[in-house]
């Protein structure tokens, strides 16, 4: 079911699109003028700095936000219009940055079955969406387990298997790896790696970690509101200026593959792990 | 003049069903001016610690030992003050109409003579410029402003010894920049305790490294004894990724590797290794 979804989406689109905060009669923008398609297949990270707009570029894919400017539209489909916005919801599922603020089960099937349930999804078909989603995220085998039990990597990924169980075509990740371990971080980045890849799902992963990038497949620069680069994660990774210009780091690996290619040795630019920095050098 | 955690325990719901043990035989010493890094994965009891250290909680077994001072429940509340503790997202604490009220909330409590003075003192150490960020609200500060601010609250309380939980977690390298510059600057006058995710934070300043694997001390020595240790850290663990390429570097040539964390120097040992370019 989700793949078949998945095949007949067209992608979401982002065309001109400015959104700006209002309080207390004051406004401050937080996007402008921002173009960009996330195609089904495809795993396109979003970096930028602490209010760079990342977020708010989130959360105007599936109308949790609605553009000041310009349109967005979900396989044609527009979040802003009322009609729509509950089909794009099913199209567009969101994973946050801290999974205990997604998290309602009180044991992990439970979790995942939520929102289909919710949706009025008959019982034979809920269990095979379940057991689908925590396969998908690695997770067979702790249906009984309780969420509060798990490691914070674990709860993520049940995060996202609550998200798989609505069967959307696009999965929004924002910042999925900000409260992660090392090891935390390395699973859910291979997670959205799978999705894309195999499942075919259309992964938004938004991210402050310039590193995340190399698991790309296209990468969106945001800086203070503007896209600012869009395009090849490689070609990034080698300009330190661009990233630096937008407030962000190439991590120590990346300045350590970096150095070696000053030295004349043959280190891609998405060697942003040790494994991958030393096959290369050992191939 | 140290804070001491002398083979310290806890266990949350102590004698009952559910007993869960958090610690257990934690030694550690943090002298003031030092900075003393604590790694684990998650649930390894790295908040847990920090909160027995600024007296939150009391120690199932073992002491905790401030300037000489054995803390108990007579002496806690005395020797808390000179312990100041940053929680995790400390942003979400503020309350004040502006910056420099909300710094100085913690003078102004403690009866401090010159709160406001304490208060303007602790935001120039923080790098925050008090006639640029005093009067300006504290929601409208950037991650890492705010970051610097919540540090600032507790700095401006004069405590002998720094806890942080997370500084970094959630910051833009800008703001983690900021934030290592505050730990630095911190350790003028305190003695500092960092709990974190990331190894390449502050491996490179520290002066103690303690690692905790499910509640207990799997190991406590110097950044480079750390990286001496090598694989053998528990799960959960990682040494940052400049040293993981060249212990891994290592194993590919049949070398014995002592790891180096400035990435260009470690550009250099492994192009060694490899026997030059190609």
């Amino acid at each position: 079911m989700a793949e078949r979804a998945a095949t007949d989406s067209t992608g979401i689109a982002l065309r001109g699109v400015s959104f700006a905060y209002t309080a207390g009669g004051a406004s401050r923008s937080a996007l402008r003028d921002v173009t960009l398609t996330l195609v089904p297949g495809e795993l396109l990270a979003v970096v930028g700095a602490n209010g760079s707009g990342k977020s708010t570029l989130a959360r105007l894919c599936n109308g949790l936000l609605v553009a000041s400017a310009g349109t967005v539209r979900v396989d044609d489909l527009d979040p802003a219009d009322p009609e729509s916005t509950w089909q794009v919801r099913s199209r567009v599922a969101m994973v946050f940055q801290d999974p205990d603020n997604q998290i309602v089960g009180t044991v992990v099937e439970d979790d995942v079955a939520f929102g289909p349930e919710n949706l009025g999804v008959p019982a034979d078909e809920i269990r095979r969406r379940v057991d689908a989603a925590l396969a998908a995220v690695g997770l067979t085998g702790f249906e009984r387990r309780e969420p509060h039990l798990l490691s914070e990597g674990q709860k993520q990924r049940l995060a996202v298997a609550s998200a798989l169980a609505m069967e959307p075509a696009f999965l929004v990740m924002d910042e999925p790896c900000a409260m992660l371990d090392p090891q935390g971080r390395t699973d859910v980045l291979a997670l959205a790696g799978v999705l894309a890849h195999d499942r075919r799902h259309g992964v938004l992963l938004v991210t402050h970690d310039v590193a995340d990038v190399a698991v790309a497949d296209r990468v969106a620069v945001l800086d203070r509101g503007t896209l600012t680069f869009l395009g090849d994660p490689e070609e990034l990774l080698g300009d330190g200026q661009a990233v630096a210009a937008a407030g962000l780091e190439v991590p120590p690996i990346g300045v350590l593959a970096a150095a070696l290619r000053g030295l004349g040795f043959d280190v891609p630019r998405r060697a942003m792990t040790p494994e991958s920095v030393v096959a290369a050098l050992w191939p | 003049m140290a804070l001491i955690i002398e083979h310290a325990g806890f266990a949350y719901n102590a004698g009952r069903s559910f007993e869960h043990r958090a610690l257990l035989g934690i030694d550690m010493t943090v002298e003031r001016g030092g900075l003393t890094v604590v790694l684990g994965p998650t649930g390894s009891g790295k908040s847990t610690l920090l909160r027995l250290a600024c007296g939150l909680i009391d120690a199932t077994g073992g002491r905790v030992i401030i300037d000489g001072e054995v803390m108990t429940s007579s002496s806690r509340k005395r020797l808390r003050g000179r312990v100041g503790m940053v929680f995790q997202s400390p942003e979400s604490q503020f309350f004040a109409p502006s910056v420099l009220e909300d710094v100085a909330f913690g003078p102004v409590n403690l009866g401090a003579a010159h709160p406001m003075d304490d208060a303007r003192a602790a935001l120039a150490a923080v790098g925050l410029d008090p006639d640029e960020f005093g009067a300006r609200t504290p929601f409208g500060l950037s991650g890492g402003e705010a970051r610097r601010a919540a540090v600032a609250g507790v700095l401006a309380m004069r405590p002998g010894y720094l806890l942080l939980d997370e500084p970094t977690a959630g910051l833009d390298a800008r703001g983690r920049a900021a934030v290592r510059e505050a730990v630095a600057a911190a350790r003028t006058s305190a003695g500092v305790v960092v709990v974190t995710h990331d190894p390449d934070e502050f491996l490179t300043t520290a002066d103690r490294v303690l690692v905790l694997s499910g509640g207990t001390p799997a190991f406590f020595g110097t950044p480079a004894e750390l990286l001496e240790a090598g694989d053998s850290l528990p799960a959960g663990v990682r040494l940052p990724d400049v040293a993981r390429a060249q212990l891994m570097a290592g194993e590919r040539c049949g070398m014995t590797v002592l790891p180096v964390l400035d990435p260009v120097h470690a550009a250099r040992l492994l192009a060694t290794m490899v026997g030059g370019p190609r």
